[in-house]
């Protein structure tokens, strides 16, 4: 009873307040409260100090009311605290035991869930959120095995941004503890993006154990559960995906499932793979871009003699398309599918030359490289020289060489691309023959010259890491590090510098190679009347990187190109970086001399004074330490 | 002594994400070369590659006798560790007991013994801990103005109250606004906070409401305030009226005849009277510990976006008496660009000696002087360390208890950190509930809305390695009139949980 009364008067006391305390002094409730619990304080000395409160508050008036109700709210806090019981459920009965879940720990330290909870969430403060996921999935104590991100999962397959690197990485990383929410979330009917993630990360968990999944998915899901489930079949067992691909591969009324399907064979050695992927090659583009790959990945013993049988002797013979004069509609229509056939033809001889050349065989690689020297069509023999170029082929350099010089861009970086993926050892060997005085004399030969030296330069240059961990200038690892140690790039480069077309590649290269061999060039390059900013800057930033006396007068000499605040800015970040306190007093008196003869507008001299301001600070031995 | 290093506390010590993720691509890039250690293992050393023409020399010293390394590179970088040492770093805690012993390069003995004898020369030159001057003069004059400052500030109460809240308006937020700057310029800071927070409840900014009123300046009443918003008005209403009435008796030094504890007494004289404790002081007034041994139940990080302090909170169960404590570091938002926050620990504190601050509350504030070396040593946890977690963790009931005790004082928090030995966990009506061993059940349910309830993260964990003992928040909901559990962290056997994000 006293107890029930207490707590309305607690409640009460908080409506007072708002209320007001001329209010609260007259209400009935405070009144019935005093008189439950006045009979009870001579038993309770708690209950007589409240009833000697709630007495206080009635008898008093004006602010001493409020004084009072204030006083009685502080009284009731103690006694609130005093009787607090714990909050009962709201249902009643025994206790349902939890669902069954995975044991996975909490490996993450508070900073580190932080940074992987803003990167799943795209937190505010969120930086390189791909980059983050893929550190701590891989990382080797299995980091991201942290029970805390798993309600995070779901919602950041459904963020584009991150979703990839969530079913590559954090996923196969969380591993079975996820699998049950994967399950629960997963609608193979409705199909939306997040069911085709969901489908794809529940594959990479469980492997094998997910085959029935995923032939449920082909059986009942929307296209995309169709084409995504077939990939991921054909990936984790090539031999069970067969029989269903083929099937899906040829009857499927999805064009994307046909196409998957097809993807999905690429593994699978039986005869009827063969015909069937050797079928699509003959259909649509889509088709036979998919089928070209499979085709190119087969292992069936026939595939190479079965893909050259497809260079029938009409296709071999196929000449140019002949107009054929037409009057009626009737001709017109025909010769223009005649035209079109034709048209179909080529793109799928050049189509072909492509898979010749992938498989990798010589007998396929020649057999391309007769058609470059003998086909009649010149987008065949074309696609021919640029498939032969694309994968190096070092049997007809001499042949290829003129097609190079005229062959398009793309062609061109893929071809020097080529060489170096074939053997980045042998690259120099390979390419250092377009740098000779006749091959620069060639048309085009300057621009082929300059292509390398920006492919090669690229492996010298600092990269970030991809998401996958390769890097992320579009190298392989490999070859930036064979590259990196052959000396003689550098040496040709050096040698380059000389030749003003390809001066530029070649600074970039030499100040990405950070090597001080090209330092005496470098000088005297600054000493040249009429450099070009770039070009000053190039030489800036070689010369920043190395160290000897006679760079501080290179340093001012090369600023007088430079035009602009853009320009000046870069300059003076590469003085800032080369820390060097003799520099300060030069620059100054430079600088003085620009601004007396007013050449500097203020934006321009800001980066100097910048720069002086910190080559001119006081310098303590401390500084030598990071 | 050396300093431990594990992944986990590179990622503490690293000043950012992005010199931690290049660290690790350096590493795996095979940047780091000619590595090495000294024969005791205490000092790692190598090169590494990097944007300049030659390697960086760089090296780690882990016998500073403080709680972190000393790493030294001789890149340009500002950043504190560089990406290049944390890489040593993390090579080092990989593979260090594979680096070949070798002789360290010259100039770095000269730097440790350099920064040693600095630190020799700073101990000796370390005034021996005196006891304070005291300026009367300076005291008598702060305390007439604490009293005329709690005199204007009942008055304001009163006046609020006889009116009632229900008429407050914008010009009553703008007076709470400046009662709360009165109460800071008399040195009450916390009490200046507690009326801050009470104006961002009246205007409804807690709840995150945006003013639209065109005027700049003028924040008005929140439209509506919620039951909830009116139980936090009126309780924090009753805070403040309690800390006028105690900090009056507090200046006229009533406090123990009152039959106040002098522990809660002196408690006081920091939370109403804003008296900042020194070392010295807590260690002359008794509030003394010695050779204690910590482990970390959860870490919290809070800012409060009112008092624009971010607050990183390390809930530590002594070893020995089972007492919870805690550590705290509190920095103003505008320092942390150039600071960090405590970080978590994850091994075993052993601490020489400690402060343990004054009160009667459960959580009491532990702090020592990480400057003094030897004071404190971060050991890795040892099954002996989990054994007695479990042997601490205590039914519901006398928990209960000490909660009711804490929550009778009108100024302490509504809520305390316990460890509960838990029988089993499970559901009932869709909430999650704790059963001790007498059959006594607790429901468990967060105090705010957090992007990752470790509600969820319990259930999980209670239904993969079953029940344990529960690092558990108990709080006091004001408009529910009941007390709920917060868990903070599960002990499984040698398998510590942590639930919160």
């Amino acid at each position: 009873m006293a107890k029930d009364t207490l707590k309305q008067l607690d409640r009460d006391v908080d409506r007072w307040l708002f209320a007001g305390a001329q209010i609260a002094r007259t209400d009935p409730n405070l009144a019935a409260a005093r008189d439950t619990l006045a009979p009870l304080a001579a038993r309770a000395p708690a209950l007589g100090k409240v009833t000697e409160q709630v007495e206080k508050l009635q008898n008093a008036t004006g602010k001493a009311a409020a004084s009072e109700l204030l006083a009685l709210a502080s009284l009731m806090a103690q006694v609130r605290g005093a009787q607090a019981t714990p909050a009962l459920p709201e249902a009643s009965g025994d206790l349902t035991p939890l669902p069954p879940a995975r044991k996975i720990g909490t490996p993450l330290t508070p900073t580190e869930l932080n940074t992987l909870v803003g990167a799943l969430t795209n937190a505010p403060d969120a930086r390189q959120r791909s980059r983050v996921i893929r550190d701590y999935a891989m990382s080797d104590r299995g980091a991201a095995r942290d029970l805390r991100i798993l309600p995070l999962v779901i919602p950041a397959l459904s963020d584009g941004t991150i979703a990839e690197v969530v079913v590559q990485y954090l996923v196969p990383a969380l591993g079975e503890a996820i699998v049950p929410s994967l399950q629960r979330h997963l609608d193979l009917e409705k199909g939306r993006a997040l069911d085709v993630r969901v489908l794809r990360a529940i594959a990479r968990i469980e492997g094998a154990k997910a085959t029935d999944l995923l032939r449920e998915a082909i059986e009942k899901g929307v296209p995309d559960i169709r084409a995504a489930a077939i990939a991921e079949l054909g990936r984790i067992d090539p031999l069970a995906a067969e029989p269903i691909a083929i099937v899906l591969a040829e009857k499927d009324r999805s064009k994307d499932v046909r196409v998957a399907a097809v993807h999905a064979l690429a593994g699978a050695p039986s005869d009827q793979t063969l015909d069937v992927l050797l079928r699509a090659f003959g259909g649509t583009a889509e088709m036979r871009s998919a089928a070209e790959s499979s085709l190119a990945a087969s292992k069936h013993p026939r595939a190479n003699e079965r893909i050259i049988a497809l260079f029938t002797p009409e296709l071999r013979d196929l000449g140019h398309f002949r107009i054929k004069k037409a009057t009626t509609k009737e001709e017109k229509d025909a010769a223009a599918k005649e035209q079109k056939a034709h048209t179909n033809q080529v793109e799928y001889l050049v189509d072909l030359v492509d898979l010749l050349t992938a498989r990798g065989t010589d007998e396929g690689a020649n057999l391309v490289l007769e058609t470059f020297r003998g086909h009649k069509v010149k987008e065949v023999r074309d696609a021919a020289a640029r498939a032969l170029l694309r994968i190096g082929f070092p049997g007809a350099w001499e042949e290829l060489m003129p097609s190079l010089y005229d062959a398009p861009e793309a062609t061109k970086d893929e071809f020097v691309r080529g060489v170096i993926a074939l053997d980045p050892a042998k690259a120099y060997d390979r390419l250092a023959r377009f740098f000779e005085t006749g091959a620069l004399a060639q048309k085009n030969g300057a621009d082929l010259a300059t292509r390398i030296l920006a492919r090669i330069q690229n492996h010298f240059e600092e990269y970030e890491e991809n998401e996958d961990g390769t890097p992320g200038n579009g190298e392989s690892a490999e070859a930036i590090q064979v590259i990196r140690k052959d000396e003689r790039w550098v040496d040709l480069a050096v040698a380059m510098l000389v030749n003003k077309n390809l001066r530029m590649p070649a600074l970039v290269l030499l100040a990405n190679a950070n090597t001080p061999k090209a330092l005496g060039d470098a000088l005297s390059i600054s000493r040249e009347e009429g450099l070009s900013s770039e070009e000053a800057l190039l030489v800036f930033a070689y010369l920043g990187k190395q160290r000897d006396p006679r760079l501080l007068h290179a340093f001012l000499r090369l600023l007088e190109p430079l035009r602009g605040g853009y320009d000046y800015g870069r300059a003076c970040n590469i003085m800032t970086a080369y820390d060097d306190p003799a520099l300060a007093p030069m620059l100054r008196s430079w600088l003085d001399a620009k601004q007396k003869r007013k050449r500097l507008a203020r934006a321009e001299a800001t980066p100097f004074e910048e720069c002086l301001r910190f080559l001119e600070r006081a310098r303590t031995p401390a500084s030598a330490e990071d | 002594m050396a300093v431990v290093v594990t992944e986990q506390s590179i990622a503490e010590w690293a000043p950012n994400e992005k010199a931690l993720l290049d660290a690790k691509s350096l590493l795996r890039k095979g940047a780091l070369k000619k590595l090495a250690k000294n024969d005791d293992g205490t000092l790692a050393f190598g090169h590494c590659d990097g944007s300049g023409s030659s390697p960086y020399a760089v090296s780690v010293d882990l016998a500073t006798g403080a709680d972190k390394p000393t790493v030294r590179c001789t890149c340009p970088s500002r950043l504190f560790p560089c990406k290049h040492g944390l890489a040593l770093l993390l090579a080092y805690a990989q593979k260090g007991a594979l680096f070949p012993v070798e002789e360290p390069p010259k100039d770095l003995v000269q730097k440790r013994e350099k920064q040693a004898a600095q630190k020799a020369a700073a101990a000796e030159k370390k005034p021996a801990a005196a006891a304070p001057r005291v300026n009367k003069t300076a005291q008598a004059k702060k305390a007439k103005e604490q009293s005329d400052a709690l005199d204007t500030l009942e008055t304001f109460l009163v006046d609020l109250v006889a009116g009632g809240l229900g008429g407050l308006s914008g010009k009553s937020i703008e007076a709470i606004e400046h009662q709360a700057k009165r109460m800071a310029d008399a040195d009450m800071k916390r009490t200046a906070g507690v009326l801050t927070r009470l104006a961002s409840y009246v205007s409804g900014e807690w709840l995150g409401d945006e003013d639209d009123d065109d005027a700049p300046g003028v924040r008005d009443v929140a439209r509506g305030l919620g039951e909830a918003q009116e139980a936090r008005i009126a309780f924090t209403l009753t805070q403040l009226y309690t800390t006028v009435r105690r900090g009056k008796k507090a200046l006229e030094g009533k406090f123990v005849e009152e039959g106040t504890t002098q522990s809660e007494a002196d408690a006081q004289l920091e939370s109403i009277l804003g008296k900042a404790w020194r070392l010295p002081e807590l260690r002359e007034a008794g509030y003394w510990v010695k050779n204690r041994k910590f482990l970390e139940l959860a870490h919290e990080r809070s800012d409060d976006e009112i008092t624009e302090f971010a607050t990183a909170i390390g809930f530590l169960v002594d070893l020995d008496d089972g007492s919870v404590v805690c550590e705290v570091t509190s920095l103003p938002f505008h320092t942390l660009p150039f600071t960090k926050l405590r970080a978590s620990r994850m091994g075993t504190l052993e601490i020489a000696e400690a402060a343990l601050y004054p009160g009667d509350l459960v959580n009491r504030r532990v702090r020592w002087d990480e400057k003094v070396e030897g004071v404190v040593r971060e050991r890795p946890r040892e099954a002996a360390d989990y054994e007695a977690v479990h042997r601490h963790g205590k039914p519901l009931d006398p928990v209960l208890r000490a909660m009711r005790n804490q929550l009778k004082n009108p100024l302490h928090p509504l809520d305390a950190v316990f460890l509960v030995a838990a029988k089993k966990f499970g559901d009932v009506g869709g909430e999650l509930v704790l059963e001790d061993e007498a059959g006594m059940r607790l429901v468990l349910r967060n105090m705010n809305d957090g992007r990752l309830p470790s509600t969820d993260a319990l259930r999980h964990a209670a239904a993969a390695f079953g029940p344990g003992t529960l690092a558990v928040r108990l709080h006091y909901d004001l408009l529910k009139r009941a007390i709920y559990g917060d868990p903070l962290a599960l002990f499984v056997g040698d398998e510590h949980l942590r639930l919160r994000a």
